[in-house]
Protein backbone atom coordinates (compact mmCIF):
# COMPACT_ATOMS: atom_id res chain seq x y z
CA UNK A 1 0.00 0.00 0.00
CA UNK A 2 1.45 3.30 -1.06
CA UNK A 3 1.93 5.78 1.73
CA UNK A 4 1.32 9.38 0.90
CA UNK A 5 4.41 11.51 1.15
CA UNK A 6 4.65 15.18 2.03
CA UNK A 7 6.68 16.88 -0.63
CA UNK A 8 8.97 19.65 0.61
CA UNK A 9 8.44 23.22 -0.61
CA UNK A 10 11.33 23.08 -3.08
CA UNK A 11 9.68 20.15 -4.83
CA UNK A 12 6.32 21.91 -4.94
CA UNK A 13 8.19 24.83 -6.50
CA UNK A 14 9.65 22.50 -9.15
CA UNK A 15 6.21 21.12 -9.96
CA UNK A 16 4.55 24.52 -10.05
CA UNK A 17 7.26 25.82 -12.40
CA UNK A 18 5.70 23.63 -15.10
CA UNK A 19 2.30 25.24 -14.71
CA UNK A 20 0.76 28.30 -16.32
CA UNK A 21 0.25 31.48 -14.30
CA UNK A 22 -3.50 30.88 -14.20
CA UNK A 23 -3.10 27.36 -12.85
CA UNK A 24 -0.77 28.71 -10.16
CA UNK A 25 -3.41 31.34 -9.33
CA UNK A 26 -5.90 28.54 -8.70
CA UNK A 27 -3.49 26.80 -6.33
CA UNK A 28 -3.75 29.75 -3.93
CA UNK A 29 -7.12 28.33 -2.90
CA UNK A 30 -5.76 24.94 -1.82
CA UNK A 31 -4.58 25.86 1.68
CA UNK A 32 -3.23 28.71 3.75
CA UNK A 33 0.23 27.22 3.64
CA UNK A 34 0.25 26.94 -0.15
CA UNK A 35 -1.27 30.38 -0.48
CA UNK A 36 1.43 32.05 1.57
CA UNK A 37 4.17 29.96 -0.02
CA UNK A 38 3.00 30.95 -3.52
CA UNK A 39 2.81 34.61 -2.49
CA UNK A 40 6.38 34.87 -1.20
CA UNK A 41 8.45 37.26 -3.32
CA UNK A 42 11.14 34.57 -3.33
CA UNK A 43 8.79 32.11 -5.00
CA UNK A 44 7.41 34.70 -7.44
CA UNK A 45 10.94 35.54 -8.53
CA UNK A 46 11.96 31.90 -8.92
CA UNK A 47 8.80 31.20 -10.90
CA UNK A 48 9.51 34.18 -13.14
CA UNK A 49 12.97 32.79 -13.89
CA UNK A 50 11.55 29.37 -14.69
CA UNK A 51 9.02 30.95 -17.04
CA UNK A 52 11.65 33.09 -18.73
CA UNK A 53 13.87 30.12 -19.42
CA UNK A 54 11.36 27.45 -20.13
CA UNK A 55 8.28 28.92 -21.61
CA UNK A 56 6.94 31.48 -23.97
CA UNK A 57 8.39 34.76 -22.92
CA UNK A 58 7.22 36.97 -25.72
CA UNK A 59 3.96 35.32 -26.59
CA UNK A 60 1.40 37.59 -25.01
CA UNK A 61 0.33 40.91 -26.41
CA UNK A 62 -1.54 43.80 -24.92
CA UNK A 63 -3.57 45.85 -27.36
CA UNK A 64 -5.29 49.17 -27.06
CA UNK A 65 -7.96 49.19 -29.75
CA UNK A 66 -9.76 52.02 -31.53
CA UNK A 67 -12.09 52.46 -28.58
CA UNK A 68 -8.94 52.67 -26.41
CA UNK A 69 -9.88 49.75 -24.21
CA UNK A 70 -7.27 47.15 -23.30
CA UNK A 71 -7.25 43.60 -24.62
CA UNK A 72 -4.79 40.82 -24.03
CA UNK A 73 -4.17 37.85 -26.22
CA UNK A 74 -1.90 34.90 -26.63
CA UNK A 75 0.03 34.45 -29.85
CA UNK A 76 -0.68 31.11 -31.45
CA UNK A 77 1.93 29.90 -33.94
CA UNK A 78 -0.65 27.71 -35.68
CA UNK A 79 -3.80 29.76 -36.24
CA UNK A 80 -6.94 27.84 -37.03
CA UNK A 81 -10.00 28.69 -39.11
CA UNK A 82 -8.31 31.87 -40.23
CA UNK A 83 -8.38 33.36 -36.73
CA UNK A 84 -4.89 34.35 -35.61
CA UNK A 85 -5.71 35.03 -32.00
CA UNK A 86 -8.58 35.39 -29.55
CA UNK A 87 -8.45 38.46 -27.32
CA UNK A 88 -9.86 39.08 -23.87
CA UNK A 89 -11.03 42.52 -22.87
CA UNK A 90 -9.41 43.52 -19.59
CA UNK A 91 -11.50 45.10 -16.90
CA UNK A 92 -9.41 48.25 -16.54
CA UNK A 93 -11.85 51.10 -17.04
CA UNK A 94 -10.81 54.23 -18.86
CA UNK A 95 -9.35 55.24 -22.18
CA UNK A 96 -5.83 54.01 -22.74
CA UNK A 97 -3.89 55.94 -25.30
CA UNK A 98 -0.41 54.55 -24.77
CA UNK A 99 1.21 51.27 -23.82
CA UNK A 100 4.66 52.40 -22.83
CA UNK A 101 6.64 49.33 -21.92
CA UNK A 102 6.61 46.03 -20.15
CA UNK A 103 8.86 43.96 -18.00
CA UNK A 104 8.41 40.89 -15.82
CA UNK A 105 4.70 40.78 -16.53
CA UNK A 106 4.00 44.38 -15.56
CA UNK A 107 2.96 46.90 -18.18
CA UNK A 108 3.05 50.67 -18.00
CA UNK A 109 0.05 52.33 -19.63
CA UNK A 110 -1.03 55.95 -19.98
CA UNK A 111 -4.65 57.03 -20.01
CA UNK A 112 -5.99 59.91 -22.06
CA UNK A 113 -5.15 62.38 -19.28
CA UNK A 114 -1.53 61.15 -19.42
CA UNK A 115 -1.82 59.54 -16.01
CA UNK A 116 0.47 56.53 -15.75
CA UNK A 117 -0.68 53.20 -14.39
CA UNK A 118 1.28 50.07 -13.82
CA UNK A 119 -0.83 47.00 -14.50
CA UNK A 120 -0.44 43.26 -14.40
CA UNK A 121 -2.67 42.14 -17.30
CA UNK A 122 -2.71 38.58 -15.95
CA UNK A 123 -3.67 39.07 -12.32
CA UNK A 124 -5.49 42.33 -13.13
CA UNK A 125 -3.73 44.29 -10.38
CA UNK A 126 -2.99 47.92 -11.00
CA UNK A 127 -1.35 50.89 -9.42
CA UNK A 128 -1.32 54.57 -10.21
CA UNK A 129 2.11 56.10 -10.72
CA UNK A 130 2.52 59.77 -9.84
CA UNK A 131 4.20 62.03 -12.39
CA UNK A 132 7.90 62.58 -12.00
CA UNK A 133 8.65 65.81 -10.21
CA UNK A 134 12.22 65.68 -11.48
CA UNK A 135 12.16 68.13 -14.31
CA UNK A 136 14.76 66.86 -16.68
CA UNK A 137 14.72 68.21 -20.19
CA UNK A 138 13.02 65.66 -22.34
CA UNK A 139 11.63 65.65 -25.76
CA UNK A 140 8.25 64.25 -26.64
CA UNK A 141 6.78 61.77 -24.25
CA UNK A 142 7.53 62.37 -20.64
CA UNK A 143 7.82 58.73 -19.76
CA UNK A 144 10.18 56.49 -21.62
CA UNK A 145 9.31 53.85 -19.19
CA UNK A 146 10.04 50.31 -18.60
CA UNK A 147 10.16 48.65 -15.28
CA UNK A 148 11.99 46.03 -13.37
CA UNK A 149 9.95 44.39 -10.68
CA UNK A 150 8.98 47.50 -8.82
CA UNK A 151 11.14 49.92 -10.76
CA UNK A 152 9.79 52.21 -13.39
CA UNK A 153 12.25 54.10 -15.50
CA UNK A 154 12.14 57.21 -17.54
CA UNK A 155 15.33 58.16 -19.29
CA UNK A 156 17.21 58.88 -16.13
CA UNK A 157 14.57 58.94 -13.42
CA UNK A 158 13.56 55.87 -11.53
CA UNK A 159 10.34 55.41 -9.69
CA UNK A 160 10.19 52.80 -7.02
CA UNK A 161 6.65 51.56 -6.66
CA UNK A 162 7.63 49.80 -3.46
CA UNK A 163 9.10 52.89 -1.85
CA UNK A 164 6.68 55.25 -3.55
CA UNK A 165 9.04 57.99 -4.73
CA UNK A 166 11.02 59.22 -7.73
CA UNK A 167 14.74 59.66 -7.81
CA UNK A 168 17.45 60.41 -10.35
CA UNK A 169 19.97 57.76 -11.19
CA UNK A 170 23.27 58.82 -9.75
CA UNK A 171 25.43 57.87 -12.67
CA UNK A 172 24.11 60.20 -15.33
CA UNK A 173 26.76 60.20 -17.98
CA UNK A 174 24.70 60.84 -21.06
CA UNK A 175 23.83 64.45 -20.67
CA UNK A 176 22.64 65.87 -23.91
CA UNK A 177 21.55 62.53 -25.30
CA UNK A 178 18.02 62.58 -26.58
CA UNK A 179 15.83 59.51 -26.89
CA UNK A 180 14.83 59.16 -30.54
CA UNK A 181 12.31 56.50 -29.95
CA UNK A 182 10.62 57.53 -26.74
CA UNK A 183 10.03 54.01 -25.47
CA UNK A 184 12.69 51.78 -24.01
CA UNK A 185 13.18 48.07 -24.39
CA UNK A 186 13.80 45.92 -21.38
CA UNK A 187 15.94 42.86 -21.91
CA UNK A 188 18.26 40.79 -19.71
CA UNK A 189 17.80 43.10 -16.74
CA UNK A 190 18.82 46.10 -18.81
CA UNK A 191 16.80 49.02 -20.18
CA UNK A 192 17.81 50.05 -23.70
CA UNK A 193 17.06 53.35 -25.36
CA UNK A 194 17.88 54.43 -28.86
CA UNK A 195 19.29 57.93 -28.52
CA UNK A 196 20.76 60.58 -30.73
CA UNK A 197 23.28 63.02 -29.38
CA UNK A 198 22.31 66.65 -29.71
CA UNK A 199 19.43 65.89 -32.09
CA UNK A 200 21.83 64.35 -34.59
CA UNK A 201 21.55 60.97 -36.20
CA UNK A 202 23.14 58.44 -36.25
CA UNK A 203 22.47 57.11 -32.90
CA UNK A 204 23.70 54.98 -30.06
CA UNK A 205 21.94 52.55 -27.80
CA UNK A 206 22.21 53.78 -24.27
CA UNK A 207 21.58 51.11 -21.70
CA UNK A 208 21.12 51.15 -18.00
CA UNK A 209 21.48 48.03 -15.94
CA UNK A 210 18.77 48.21 -13.33
CA UNK A 211 20.61 45.99 -10.90
CA UNK A 212 23.64 48.19 -10.41
CA UNK A 213 22.19 51.26 -12.18
CA UNK A 214 25.27 51.63 -14.37
CA UNK A 215 25.03 53.20 -17.81
CA UNK A 216 26.76 51.68 -20.81
CA UNK A 217 26.50 51.79 -24.57
CA UNK A 218 25.62 48.98 -26.94
CA UNK A 219 27.18 49.63 -30.35
CA UNK A 220 24.75 49.82 -33.25
CA UNK A 221 25.39 47.89 -36.46
CA UNK A 222 27.97 49.21 -38.86
CA UNK A 223 26.27 50.12 -42.09
CA UNK A 224 28.08 49.53 -45.33
CA UNK A 225 25.38 50.38 -47.83
CA UNK A 226 25.35 53.71 -49.55
CA UNK A 227 21.64 54.31 -49.29
CA UNK A 228 20.33 56.81 -46.81
CA UNK A 229 19.47 55.08 -43.60
CA UNK A 230 17.90 56.38 -40.44
CA UNK A 231 17.38 54.34 -37.30
CA UNK A 232 13.91 54.99 -36.01
CA UNK A 233 13.13 52.37 -33.42
CA UNK A 234 14.28 49.73 -31.01
CA UNK A 235 12.39 46.53 -30.18
CA UNK A 236 12.99 43.04 -28.79
CA UNK A 237 12.15 40.06 -30.96
CA UNK A 238 12.53 36.49 -29.73
CA UNK A 239 14.64 37.73 -26.84
CA UNK A 240 17.04 39.59 -29.15
CA UNK A 241 17.60 43.31 -29.24
CA UNK A 242 16.66 44.81 -32.62
CA UNK A 243 17.03 48.25 -34.16
CA UNK A 244 14.88 49.37 -37.04
CA UNK A 245 16.33 51.18 -40.00
CA UNK A 246 14.35 53.19 -42.52
CA UNK A 247 15.98 53.13 -45.93
CA UNK A 248 14.75 56.36 -47.34
CA UNK A 249 13.75 56.43 -50.98
CA UNK A 250 13.43 52.68 -50.91
CA UNK A 251 10.46 50.46 -50.35
CA UNK A 252 12.01 48.53 -47.46
CA UNK A 253 12.84 48.80 -43.82
CA UNK A 254 15.73 46.93 -42.25
CA UNK A 255 15.46 44.99 -39.03
CA UNK A 256 18.86 44.53 -37.42
CA UNK A 257 18.91 41.78 -34.84
CA UNK A 258 21.65 41.30 -32.27
CA UNK A 259 21.63 37.49 -32.23
CA UNK A 260 24.08 37.24 -29.37
CA UNK A 261 23.59 39.87 -26.75
CA UNK A 262 26.51 42.29 -26.52
CA UNK A 263 28.37 40.80 -29.48
CA UNK A 264 28.75 43.49 -32.13
CA UNK A 265 29.58 40.99 -34.87
CA UNK A 266 26.27 39.23 -34.33
CA UNK A 267 24.10 42.03 -35.73
CA UNK A 268 22.21 40.44 -38.62
CA UNK A 269 19.74 42.03 -40.94
CA UNK A 270 16.52 41.11 -42.63
CA UNK A 271 14.27 43.40 -44.61
CA UNK A 272 10.56 44.03 -44.58
CA UNK A 273 8.84 45.35 -47.66
CA UNK A 274 7.01 48.55 -46.84
CA UNK A 275 4.41 48.43 -49.55
CA UNK A 276 1.31 50.23 -48.46
CA UNK A 277 2.44 51.47 -45.09
CA UNK A 278 2.20 55.23 -44.81
CA UNK A 279 4.66 55.24 -41.90
CA UNK A 280 7.42 52.86 -40.97
CA UNK A 281 5.92 49.69 -39.49
CA UNK A 282 7.16 48.38 -36.15
CA UNK A 283 7.75 44.67 -35.60
CA UNK A 284 5.97 43.55 -32.43
CA UNK A 285 6.83 39.88 -32.11
CA UNK A 286 7.45 36.74 -34.08
CA UNK A 287 4.47 34.49 -34.57
CA UNK A 288 6.62 31.73 -36.04
CA UNK A 289 10.12 31.64 -37.50
CA UNK A 290 8.99 33.37 -40.68
CA UNK A 291 5.88 35.27 -39.64
CA UNK A 292 6.32 38.63 -37.94
CA UNK A 293 3.53 40.68 -36.45
CA UNK A 294 3.89 44.31 -37.47
CA UNK A 295 1.96 47.25 -36.20
CA UNK A 296 1.20 49.77 -38.87
CA UNK A 297 0.87 53.21 -37.34
CA UNK A 298 -1.65 55.46 -38.97
CA UNK A 299 -3.68 52.51 -40.14
CA UNK A 300 -4.79 51.07 -36.79
CA UNK A 301 -3.91 47.68 -38.12
CA UNK A 302 -1.83 44.66 -37.33
CA UNK A 303 -0.07 43.01 -40.21
CA UNK A 304 1.43 39.56 -40.43
CA UNK A 305 4.46 39.63 -42.68
CA UNK A 306 6.06 36.47 -43.99
CA UNK A 307 9.79 36.97 -44.40
CA UNK A 308 10.30 34.05 -46.75
CA UNK A 309 7.46 34.75 -49.13
CA UNK A 310 7.72 38.53 -48.66
CA UNK A 311 3.96 38.60 -48.37
CA UNK A 312 1.74 40.35 -45.93
CA UNK A 313 -1.80 39.97 -44.72
CA UNK A 314 -3.96 41.59 -42.09
CA UNK A 315 -4.02 39.91 -38.71
CA UNK A 316 -7.33 38.39 -37.71
CA UNK A 317 -8.26 38.95 -34.07
CA UNK A 318 -11.49 37.34 -32.83
CA UNK A 319 -12.64 36.71 -36.39
CA UNK A 320 -12.26 40.32 -37.45
CA UNK A 321 -9.52 42.49 -38.87
CA UNK A 322 -7.67 43.88 -35.90
CA UNK A 323 -8.28 47.47 -34.93
CA UNK A 324 -5.19 48.13 -32.94
CA UNK A 325 -3.85 51.52 -31.93
CA UNK A 326 -1.11 50.48 -29.51
CA UNK A 327 0.50 47.16 -28.90
CA UNK A 328 3.18 45.66 -26.66
CA UNK A 329 4.30 42.18 -25.73
CA UNK A 330 4.34 41.06 -22.13
CA UNK A 331 4.91 37.82 -20.27
CA UNK A 332 2.43 36.35 -17.84
CA UNK A 333 3.68 36.67 -14.29
CA UNK A 334 2.59 36.66 -10.68
CA UNK A 335 4.58 39.81 -9.88
CA UNK A 336 2.40 41.70 -7.48
CA UNK A 337 1.78 45.43 -7.32
CA UNK A 338 0.40 45.36 -3.85
CA UNK A 339 2.37 46.56 -0.88
CA UNK A 340 -0.08 44.84 1.38
CA UNK A 341 -3.54 43.51 0.95
CA UNK A 342 -5.08 46.57 2.54
CA UNK A 343 -3.83 48.80 -0.26
CA UNK A 344 -5.70 46.88 -2.88
CA UNK A 345 -8.18 49.03 -4.67
CA UNK A 346 -6.66 52.33 -3.61
CA UNK A 347 -5.72 54.72 -6.41
CA UNK A 348 -8.83 53.94 -8.37
CA UNK A 349 -8.51 54.10 -12.09
CA UNK A 350 -11.75 55.74 -13.00
CA UNK B 1 35.75 -2.36 -25.55
CA UNK B 2 37.15 -1.91 -22.11
CA UNK B 3 37.08 -5.01 -20.00
CA UNK B 4 37.02 -3.09 -16.75
CA UNK B 5 33.27 -2.85 -16.32
CA UNK B 6 32.85 -1.76 -12.74
CA UNK B 7 29.84 -2.51 -10.64
CA UNK B 8 28.43 -0.55 -7.75
CA UNK B 9 26.19 -1.81 -5.02
CA UNK B 10 23.38 0.51 -3.93
CA UNK B 11 21.54 -0.08 -0.68
CA UNK B 12 18.08 1.38 -0.23
CA UNK B 13 16.50 2.43 3.06
CA UNK B 14 14.66 -0.89 3.36
CA UNK B 15 17.98 -2.75 3.20
CA UNK B 16 17.62 -4.08 -0.34
CA UNK B 17 20.78 -4.21 -2.44
CA UNK B 18 21.05 -3.37 -6.13
CA UNK B 19 24.16 -4.23 -8.12
CA UNK B 20 24.53 -1.88 -11.06
CA UNK B 21 27.00 -1.06 -13.81
CA UNK B 22 28.86 2.07 -12.72
CA UNK B 23 28.40 3.61 -16.17
CA UNK B 24 24.64 3.49 -15.61
CA UNK B 25 24.63 4.47 -11.95
CA UNK B 26 26.50 7.72 -12.65
CA UNK B 27 23.37 9.06 -14.35
CA UNK B 28 22.83 10.13 -10.77
CA UNK B 29 24.93 13.24 -10.21
CA UNK B 30 25.05 12.38 -6.53
CA UNK B 31 26.56 8.95 -7.19
CA UNK B 32 28.83 10.41 -9.87
CA UNK B 33 30.26 12.90 -7.39
CA UNK B 34 30.85 10.11 -4.88
CA UNK B 35 32.65 8.03 -7.49
CA UNK B 36 34.76 10.95 -8.65
CA UNK B 37 35.68 11.89 -5.10
CA UNK B 38 36.71 8.30 -4.60
CA UNK B 39 34.59 7.94 -1.53
CA UNK B 40 32.81 4.83 -2.72
CA UNK B 41 33.52 1.83 -0.57
CA UNK B 42 31.68 -1.38 -1.23
CA UNK B 43 28.13 -0.25 -0.76
CA UNK B 44 26.50 3.12 -1.45
CA UNK B 45 23.70 3.74 1.02
CA UNK B 46 20.61 5.55 -0.26
CA UNK B 47 18.85 6.45 2.99
CA UNK B 48 16.07 8.44 1.28
CA UNK B 49 15.03 5.94 -1.38
CA UNK B 50 13.08 2.72 -0.94
CA UNK B 51 13.54 -0.40 -3.07
CA UNK B 52 10.26 -0.02 -4.92
CA UNK B 53 11.17 3.46 -6.08
CA UNK B 54 14.76 2.46 -6.84
CA UNK B 55 13.51 -0.36 -9.07
CA UNK B 56 11.61 2.21 -11.13
CA UNK B 57 14.62 4.53 -11.32
CA UNK B 58 16.90 1.70 -12.48
CA UNK B 59 14.32 0.63 -15.05
CA UNK B 60 14.46 4.16 -16.45
CA UNK B 61 18.26 4.38 -16.35
CA UNK B 62 18.70 1.05 -18.12
CA UNK B 63 16.26 1.88 -20.90
CA UNK B 64 17.84 5.26 -21.48
CA UNK B 65 21.35 3.75 -21.50
CA UNK B 66 20.56 1.09 -24.09
CA UNK B 67 22.22 1.55 -27.42
CA UNK B 68 20.33 1.82 -30.68
CA UNK B 69 16.95 2.67 -29.16
CA UNK B 70 14.96 5.00 -31.38
CA UNK B 71 13.52 8.27 -30.13
CA UNK B 72 9.98 7.04 -30.67
CA UNK B 73 10.57 3.94 -28.55
CA UNK B 74 12.00 6.09 -25.75
CA UNK B 75 9.05 8.45 -25.95
CA UNK B 76 6.60 5.56 -25.67
CA UNK B 77 8.62 4.20 -22.77
CA UNK B 78 8.54 7.58 -20.98
CA UNK B 79 4.81 7.90 -21.56
CA UNK B 80 4.16 4.53 -19.98
CA UNK B 81 6.71 5.18 -17.25
CA UNK B 82 4.83 8.15 -15.79
CA UNK B 83 1.48 6.34 -15.77
CA UNK B 84 1.62 5.42 -12.10
CA UNK B 85 -0.24 6.30 -8.94
CA UNK B 86 0.48 9.81 -7.72
CA UNK B 87 2.11 8.51 -4.55
CA UNK B 88 4.72 6.75 -6.70
CA UNK B 89 5.23 9.93 -8.71
CA UNK B 90 5.87 11.83 -5.51
CA UNK B 91 8.31 9.19 -4.30
CA UNK B 92 10.12 9.35 -7.64
CA UNK B 93 10.38 13.13 -7.35
CA UNK B 94 12.01 12.82 -3.95
CA UNK B 95 14.32 10.08 -5.18
CA UNK B 96 15.30 12.00 -8.33
CA UNK B 97 15.99 15.03 -6.19
CA UNK B 98 18.17 13.06 -3.79
CA UNK B 99 19.98 11.26 -6.62
CA UNK B 100 20.25 14.57 -8.46
CA UNK B 101 18.89 13.29 -11.76
CA UNK B 102 17.45 16.34 -13.50
CA UNK B 103 15.98 14.32 -16.36
CA UNK B 104 13.75 12.18 -14.15
CA UNK B 105 12.97 15.09 -11.85
CA UNK B 106 11.76 17.29 -14.71
CA UNK B 107 9.73 14.51 -16.26
CA UNK B 108 7.98 13.65 -12.99
CA UNK B 109 7.34 17.27 -12.03
CA UNK B 110 5.86 17.95 -15.45
CA UNK B 111 3.60 14.92 -15.09
CA UNK B 112 2.36 16.01 -11.66
CA UNK B 113 1.82 19.54 -13.00
CA UNK B 114 -0.18 18.18 -15.95
CA UNK B 115 -2.35 16.15 -13.60
CA UNK B 116 -3.07 19.09 -11.31
CA UNK B 117 -4.20 21.32 -14.20
CA UNK B 118 -7.94 21.70 -14.28
CA UNK B 119 -8.46 19.99 -10.93
CA UNK B 120 -10.53 21.65 -8.23
CA UNK B 121 -8.77 22.75 -5.01
CA UNK B 122 -10.54 19.90 -3.21
CA UNK B 123 -9.15 17.32 -5.65
CA UNK B 124 -5.67 18.79 -5.30
CA UNK B 125 -5.88 18.60 -1.50
CA UNK B 126 -6.69 14.93 -1.78
CA UNK B 127 -3.79 14.27 -4.13
CA UNK B 128 -1.27 16.05 -1.92
CA UNK B 129 -2.81 14.98 1.37
CA UNK B 130 -3.41 18.56 2.46
CA UNK B 131 -5.93 19.65 5.04
CA UNK B 132 -8.21 22.52 4.08
CA UNK B 133 -7.36 25.06 6.77
CA UNK B 134 -9.54 27.86 5.36
CA UNK B 135 -12.77 28.79 7.07
CA UNK B 136 -15.65 28.99 4.54
CA UNK B 137 -15.45 32.81 4.75
CA UNK B 138 -11.70 32.80 4.16
CA UNK B 139 -12.07 30.43 1.26
CA UNK B 140 -14.63 32.66 -0.36
CA UNK B 141 -12.36 35.67 0.13
CA UNK B 142 -9.31 33.94 -1.37
CA UNK B 143 -11.43 32.69 -4.24
CA UNK B 144 -12.50 36.27 -4.94
CA UNK B 145 -8.93 37.55 -4.86
CA UNK B 146 -7.89 34.94 -7.38
CA UNK B 147 -10.99 35.13 -9.53
CA UNK B 148 -8.75 36.06 -12.50
CA UNK B 149 -7.31 32.55 -12.41
CA UNK B 150 -10.68 30.85 -12.75
CA UNK B 151 -11.94 32.78 -15.76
Amino acid sequence: MAMSIKLPDEMIEEIVSWMSVKSVGQLHCVSKQWCSFLSYPKFIKAYLNYQSNKHEKFKHILISDVSQSLHSSHINPNPQNGIDTISIELSFQGKWKKIVGSCNGLVLVLNKEDVAFLINPTTLEYRRIPNSPLALPKRGTSTAGVLEGDLLCTFVDVYSARMGFWRILESISHNGAIPIHGFGVFLNGVLHLLVGKYYCSPSVIVSVNLTDEKFFEVPIPTITTTSLLRFYGIVALKGCLCVLGDRRNENEIDVWMMKEYGVVESWTKFSVVRNTFPFCPTPVCLMSDDDIILSAPGKAKLIIYNKKKEQQREMNVDGKTSKCIRIRTFMESLVSLMIGRETKGSDYIA
Amino acid sequence: MSSSTKFLTLKTCDDKKFVLDEAIAVRSQTIKNMVEDDCVSNVIPLPNVNSKTMTKVIEYWKKHSEEGVSKDVLMDFDKAFVKVHHSILHALILAANFLNDKEILDMMCQEVADRIKGKTPEEIRKEFDIKNDFTPEEEEEIRKENAWAFE
